[in-house]
């Protein structure tokens, strides 16, 4: 190809892109759903899904309920905490605690993060030995503990492969199929979003369920599906002489299938082809809850970070400057002054504010990580709902910007926020210091 | 003829003006890195130092859309 000029080159490679792109969208769009496998959407709730199936208001959710009750998200976090003690043990057996010169490959992994943070925390918090023997430490953790939580959601088989159950009032869920001692969904259309799951719907299945999940045997079925091919084609057959709209059309049609699929499944929701019924497609709305899902997309964790990371601004304020932190929220001194300098009086308003600002910070640090995390795991299912290849390739490539950039936004807000409590009142002598420096030395 | 559910289109709609709100943080980032850049052009040694502040001054008038952003959510997927 190399004697082909620019021009034909590109050519060729633009054609080649777009036979490619044409391949994925006939396999997301033909291919996939032909097989009974195509893209569906997951559940999208916002508290972390009980691998039981149940619900935030049941009594097993939670700890409380065992295994069963633990939330997907919860199961992403004790994961990630795996991963970053192992992180942290191997790394210092493979540096020799550190003593090594020339850095082992995960040496460098960790000198790179670590260097990160403690760069930032030299910029923001100075050199003090509270900042640099305690904020550092903690900022570290919590970059690297993100980190591992935000990325694990973009690994294969997170937040897709999982446990089916019926899907409960409300959620959208899927047709199923049992095969090969697995159930898997059964998606037969491109950009199908699922059925809304009712009341009812949800209790023929769990009735299902509870009757011990009993399939029926293959000689039914075949008869079932034989008795609806022969009524379908009559019924085609009577109303092609009907003008009748596409609509009044297909509910006709439903109603016969709904008819014959309910000899061989009780009170069936979805109304399957003669084709789908031989093959032993369950006719209920089932949903899977993943095993495990991003960790950060669940408030508790993220509020539990941020109140952590208040915590530790609180202590930090209270080990640099004593109990006169607490001065930055009620000033004594200016309501003790206020016989002197009556509009002094005016600090102790500005410090009621901060209070309010504090608690803010809970609120912004964790809806902050909470919502970026969230939105992207809804943009790549909608993504790979639209285009099951290529595209979503695209977006996870994006995602792993954003989980980054955010892990490194909570760190770093934490050490600026502790380096604001630390500072307090009279921080400006050691701001004049730095502005003696030349400004190329700062550092990112 | 409008079919299905008032509820959920009502949803739909309140999501959809929740969102509207983010064209403000949208103005207030745009702004900021307009700061940012023309300051780099006038002083290209303090760039790194620039950036970094204007990344933290990103992140505090994101929020602000992120707030916006969790209250779609909730509409759409609590309510």
């Amino acid at each position: 190809m190399s004697n082909l000029n620019p021009t034909l080159r590109g050519l060729v490679y633009l054609g080649i892109g777009i036979a490619f792109l044409v391949v994925c969208a006939g396999l997301s769009f033909a291919v996939l759903p032909g097989a009974g496998i195509g893209v569906g959407l997951p559940v999208i709730t916002v508290p972390g899904e009980a691998l039981g199936g149940a619900l935030p208001a049941d009594e097993d959710y939670g700890l409380g309920g065992g295994l069963a009750g633990w939330t997907n998200t919860f199961v992403a976090m004790i994961l990630a905490d795996i991963m970053v003690l192992a992180f942290a043990f191997l790394v210092r057996r493979s540096s020799k605690n550190f003593t090594r010169q020339v850095p082992s490959r995960l040496q460098s992994w960790a000198e790179l993060l670590g260097g990160f943070i403690y760069s930032q925390t030299k910029n923001f918090a100075g050199l003090r030995p509270l900042a640099l023997n305690w904020l550092f430490p903690l900022a570290a953790t919590i970059f690297v503990f993100l980190l591992a939580v935000n990325w694990m959601k973009l690994l294969p088989g997170i937040e897709s492969v999982g446990v089916i159950h019926c899907a409960h009032e409300g959620f959208t869920g899927y047709p199923t199929r049992y095969s090969g001692g697995s159930y898997s969904l059964y998606v037969d259309q491109a950009l199908y979003a699922g059925e809304r799951a009712t009341e009812e719907t949800y209790h023929a299945c769990e009735e299902w369920k509870e009757a011990g999940s009993v399939k029926p045997s293959k000689e039914a079925l075949d008869e079932a599906a034989n008795t609806l091919a022969a009524n379908e084609a009559a019924l085609i057959a009577e109303i092609d002489t009907l003008a009748l709209n596409d609509a009044e059309r297909q509910a006709r049609i439903d109603a016969v299938r709904l008819e014959a699929v309910e000899e061989v499944w009780e009170h069936p929701f979805f109304p399957l082809t003669a084709d789908e019924l031989r093959s032993g497609v369950i006719p209920y709305i089932m949903a899977v809850t993943p095993y495990v899902r991003g960790g950060s997309t669940d408030l508790n964790l993220t509020l539990g970070l941020a109140l952590v990371a208040f915590f530790a601004i609180q202590i930090f304020g209270v080990a640099a400057q004593g109990p006169a932190y607490f001065q930055k929220f009620i000033n004594l001194d200016a309501i003790g002054n206020a016989g002197k300098n009556p509009i002094g009086a005016i600090n102790f308003l500005v410090g009621i504010f901060e209070i309010v600002s504090e608690i803010g910070k809970i609120i912004s640090l964790a809806f902050r990580l909470f919502g970026n995390m969230f939105a992207g795991g809804i943009l790549l299912a909608v993504m790979s709902l639209l285009v099951a290849f290529i595209l979503p390739a695209v977006f996870i490539g994006l995602e792993v910007i954003i989980t980054s950039v955010q892990a490194m936004v909570f760190a770093i807000l934490t050490i600026v926020f502790c380096a604001q409590a630390m500072e307090g009142h009279h921080g400006e002598e050691h701001h004049d210091d730095e502005h003696d420096q030349p400004v190329s030395n700062v550092t990112i | 003829m409008i079919e299905g559910s008032l509820e959920v289109g009502l949803q739909a709609l309140g999501a959809g003006l929740a969102m509207f709100s983010a064209f403000g943080p949208g103005i207030g980032i745009g702004l900021l890195v307009q700061g940012a850049m023309q300051a780099i052009g006038r002083n290209p040694d303090a760039a790194s130092a620039i950036q970094q502040n204007m990344i933290l001054g990103i992140v505090f008038t994101e929020a602000i859309a992120i707030y916006a952003l969790v209250v779609a959510l909730i509409i759409l997927f609590v309510l």
